[in-house]
């Protein structure tokens, strides 16, 4: 075992400390440490994107960074988007549109619509597309996913 | 599987990552985006015993143009390329290959300096570098030097960067903003390693003679590769559709590519053609 460090990660909005050993990646530390289990693991080698968080308000690959990377940094997770109870508006185009089926990867097509959404309130189908091939589906197919964007690009003008 | 343990070390200033990795030599990684270190350690290609971070460095993150070149930060994120107007107004090209890399979010990690010292063959800056006559600054405790792109990449994940040095700085001279440039790259989808890629550069005068061609191709070796074949089938001319097939046949006659799990030879030499004569014709504009 190496050494272990003091870190502190904004998580959610509520500073959390921990101490790890460098070799924790982000999204172990996530879901085993913090109980935050909304960020799923996959592939673990940045392929699939289902473990995508944000890290200071880009979006990241929880197991490409190592937790201790994160020391300081501002990371949300998918939990933090319903933390007012209920649904979303991109949760909810989700529901509506049938665009998840076993829902292992939504937690990261949820994290990149909402990263989407904050840049860019009417982002083109193109950008959409751009974004969602972020993430790997091996169920639904996209065109569902893909519906359930343009539903939330729809929502949010209401917004 | 989950990376091997280390000892990780994050300094803040430069001087002291050359010294650590001076002291530490061949036992330690320097970590940038870690795009592709941490899978290589997750699947134990890698074990390094210490990580090195060096994004605490804020120095290796800028974009500088001086009045001969243009100085990329090694810690300069594919995205930052991708969104930089600084770089847009300069060599808009760098933003349309920045897109070929990967995904978004990995490109909101991965940097400059990382794929150029980490020289993947399907990597796209290496080309780059290598087509616009570019160079790599490295710092280590003996002092700086630059590397020309043509002395830099040797094979396989190979540079000349020595094991104490650091990558910080790619340049590319102000003077490849003069040529027009094109891209064009076979990939399976959308964010996949590039099968080939070629990147053309073309420099026309006032009376429409071409000046000087360049082509870069990608996928076709270990290194990215410029093709040395006579460039006076196209160069002093005013450019044809003839002369550009002409051009792109000496190329792909000079061409030994590999057969692998994505294409086999004969692939590679179809899709090195085709992406010769679009890059060629659209550059020169015919």
């Amino acid at each position: 075992m190496s050494k272990m460090h003091e870190i502190t990660i904004n998580l959610n909005g509520v500073d959390r400390n921990l101490e790890v050993e460098p070799r924790r990646l982000l999204c172990d530390v996530l879901r085993e440490d913090f109980g935050l289990t909304g960020t799923h693991v996959s592939c673990e080698i940045g392929v699939c994107g289902v473990c995508t968080v944000l890290m200071n308000g880009k979006t990241c690959r929880s197991c490409l960074t190592f937790a201790i990377q994160a020391d300081g940094a501002e990371v949300k997770t998918v939990e933090y988007m319903n933390q007012a109870k209920g649904l979303n508006y991109i949760q909810k185009a989700f529901h509506e549109n049938h665009a998840l089926q076993c829902g292992y990867c939504t937690p990261g097509f949820l994290i990149v619509l909402d990263n989407l959404f904050t840049n860019n309130k009417n982002p083109s189908d193109d950008q959409i597309n751009e974004a969602l091939s972020d993430v790997l589906c091996r169920c639904t197919g996209y065109k569902n996913i893909f519906k359930a964007a343009c539903d939330a690009r729809e929502a949010l003008k209401q917004m | 599987m989950k990376p091997a343990p280390f000892e990780y070390l994050a300094p803040n200033k430069l001087s002291e990552a050359v010294s650590l990795l001076s002291e530490l030599g061949e036992e330690a990684s320097i970590m940038a985006g870690g795009q592709s270190l941490v899978p290589a350690m997750t699947v134990r290609l890698a074990s390094p015993d210490t990580i090195i971070d060096v994004n605490n460095i804020k120095e290796l993150k800028n974009i500088n143009i001086d009045d001969q070149n243009i100085r990329i930060g090694a810690l300069v994120t594919h995205s930052d390329v991708e969104s930089s107007e600084q770089l847009r107004s300069v060599l808009p090209i760098l933003s349309t290959i920045a897109k070929h890399i990967a995904h978004p979010t990995i490109r909101n990690r991965g940097t400059f300096g990382g794929s150029l010292a980490h020289a993947d063959p399907a990597a796209e800056w290496p080309c780059v570098l290598l087509g616009m006559n570019g160079s790599i600054k490295a710092n280590s405790v003996r002092g700086e030097r630059t590397i020309k792109a043509k002395d830099f990449f040797q094979s396989l994940f190979s540079t000349t960067l020595e094991t104490d040095e650091i990558l910080t700085e790619a340049i590319i001279p102000l003077s490849a903003t003069r040529s027009s440039w094109v891209f064009q790259e076979v990939s399976k989808q959308v964010g996949a390693f590039g099968i080939v890629f070629v990147l053309v550069g073309v420099l026309k005068n006032q009376s429409g003679l071409v000046e000087d061609v360049c082509a870069v191709l990608g996928g076709c070796g270990d290194v990215p590769l410029i093709p040395s074949v006579n460039q006076t089938i196209i160069v002093g001319k005013i450019p044809t559709i003839n002369l550009v097939e002409q051009y792109t046949a000496e190329i792909i006659r000079s061409l030994d590519p590999p057969s692998d799990i994505n294409a086999t030879k004969g692939n590679r030499i179809q899709m090195a053609r085709t992406l010769l004569m679009r890059a060629l014709t659209e550059a020169l504009s015919l």
